[in-house]
């Protein structure tokens, strides 16, 4: 069963389903991006929103930033119970005079709230998202990034995902629109996917190795996979060239993850 | 299952939260359901000015803005108007509430809540050496877990992040700013131990302490604080875990016993 082909992403880069019978790690592996893929096809629709608002003819400011509130709640809507929150986080230079700026909801109560965010960098609760993972990856690299889990201790206070997807006009890095995404509320949406059951032993991990997800209790939510082969096997170019003694390595392409299984005995 | 439970916090909270910090709506939800049940029959000042300058401190009041009126609080917490007002008098006294005069008038939480040493002298006075080694056993569990955990789930980069913030409480030119390097560095601990539960237990315990070791007449060593810290960060880099958690709790018991001796020698005097 480990031997199963390993599933390519197709067209936009979303597998649309394990179809194979019974389990194997890559139906694992196509869950979590079945998971994933709305949110990442929203933030896409609205980065395409955000872009029009910098592709105007005129230089937007700040204040034009609440021009992109009925795609944020439309984004919140369409992601309830997946998202706690999404929104746009403007570049430093996205805007003459430079400096940080968002607009960015959550809900709260079952409503939508506005979150604002602390930019004094003389307070305590000063959040500068540029340094961020999730923000300043996508800004060198172009592409879509997930950070986590993490504890975000300044902002949800939660253990959470982060997809962020960069806006880019006319190859200008402007911000990212993201979305958090609370680990546990990703944890029961992969249970809810047919990933095949838990009879294997296999870990969703992401290139830390941190653990996502897993079928084994050992392997905590949140604990470290620390193991030279993996860390080689995410850095690798040639990932196939990579040999890994105890477990097996899946990639979870676009994602920066892999599916790692062992044998039972482990 | 934590999510549940914590949804469930935000619903029972209030609507008047616009002017709330990001990401303190959860904290503050929870805080306030539990920091604003009833006392028992008869509560004395002392426990209701306890909870109050707690729900100050976890910003469940923000500062700037008008505390609920006597009558609503006094309900909320099941205790006379009177009793409520002699509270009042002594969170004025520490410099956490001020009376404004007038239409718009009543008492409104102070923006900086008051790190006066001698509104710090006050709030100490009024710990009993039961209640600062109450405090003393719950944070040294939360912070002792916090690093045993963080040695075994670190990484790298938190590794870092960590080895940075020991230092802070050295390098820094306030009591202010002393208190919250040191809050910073126990924070990112429980950050590196990826635990939600741990980060908040932590904040709040530090919200609850670290006044009292800074802003005093004669603060902490920040050196020696300091070196703790450098200590417990390499302990965490080489996930000695069982090293940690010692270090940790040592830490956090001698920031303690001086406070202790600080009670005491209060009373000397």
């Amino acid at each position: 069963m480990l031997k199963t082909v390993i599933q390519r992403p197709r067209g936009e880069g979303f597998v649309s389903g394990g179809s194979e019978a019974g389990w194997s790690p890559p139906v694992l592996s196509a869950a979590a991006l079945r998971v994933l893929s709305p949110v990442l096809d929203s933030l896409r629709d609205l980065g395409a929103e955000a872009n029009a608002l910098f592709a105007k003819g005129e230089q937007p400011t700040p204040e034009d930033l609440p021009l992109l509130r009925p795609a944020i709640h439309a984004t919140l809507e369409s992601l309830d119970g997946l998202a706690s929150g999404c929104g746009f986080l403007a570049a430093p230079n996205a805007f003459r005079g430079g400096r940080l700026c968002q607009q960015w909801w959550s809900w709260a109560e079952g409503e939508a709230v506005e979150l604002t965010l602390d930019f004094d960098s003389g307070s305590e609760s000063f959040y500068d998202y540029s340094v961020k993972e999730y923000f300043a990856r996508p800004a060198v690299t172009g592409l879509p990034e997930i950070e986590g889990p993490y504890v975000d201790y300044l902002c949800t206070q939660e253990y959470i995902l982060t997809c962020a997807v960069p806006v880019l006009v006319r190859d200008r890095f402007v911000g990212v629109v993201g979305a958090d995404i609370s680990i546990g509320s990703f944890q029961r949406r992969l249970l809810d996917e047919d990933f095949g059951g838990v009879d294997i032993a296999a870990a969703l991990v992401n290139n830390k190795g941190r653990v996502i997800f897993s079928t084994v209790s050992r392997l905590e939510p949140g604990s470290m996979v620390r193991n030279a082969e993996l860390t080689e096997w995410f850095t690798a170019k040639d990932r196939a060239a990579v040999r890994t003694t105890d477990f097996k390595v899946w990639p979870c392409e676009p994602l920066p993850w892999a599916v790692i299984a062992f044998n039972h005995d482990d | 299952m934590t999510d549940g439970l914590r949804s469930e916090a935000a619903h029972s909270a209030r609507p008047d939260t616009t002017e709330q910090r990001p990401g303190e709506r959860s904290i503050v939800a929870s805080a306030r359901r539990s920091i604003l049940v009833p006392l028992d029959m008869g509560g004395r000042a002392g426990a209701v000015t306890d909870r109050l300058r707690e729900a100050i401190f976890l910003n469940v009041f923000p500062g700037g803005r008008p505390l609920p009126s006597e009558a609503v609080l006094s309900s909320e917490l099941g205790v006379s108007t009177k009793t409520l007002r002699e509270s009042l008098v002594v969170l004025r006294a520490e410099g956490l509430i001020e009376t404004r005069r007038g239409r718009t008038g009543g008492s409104f939480v102070k923006k900086t809540p008051g790190v006066s040493p001698a509104a710090v002298r006050l709030r100490l006075a009024g710990l009993s050496a039961s209640q600062l080694r109450d405090l003393s056993d719950e944070h040294r569990a939360v912070s002792g877990t916090a690093a045993l955990l963080a040695a075994d789930r670190a990484d790298d980069d938190q590794i870092a992040l960590l080895a940075e913030r020991a230092l802070g409480v050295r390098d820094a030119s306030t009591a202010v700013s002393r208190g919250r390097a040191d809050t910073q560095f126990h924070t990112e601990v429980a950050v590196a131990a990826q635990s939600e539960r741990l980060m908040r237990s932590e904040v709040m315990l530090q919200r609850d302490s670290r006044d009292l070791l800074w802003a005093c007449d004669s603060p902490f060593d920040p050196d020696q604080a300091a070196l703790d810290h450098q200590r417990i960060a390499d302990a965490i880099a080489r996930q000695d875990g069982d090293a940690a958690r010692a270090l940790a709790e040592e830490h956090i018991m001698s920031n303690y016993r001086f406070l202790l001796d600080k009670r005491l020698e209060m009373r000397r005097r």
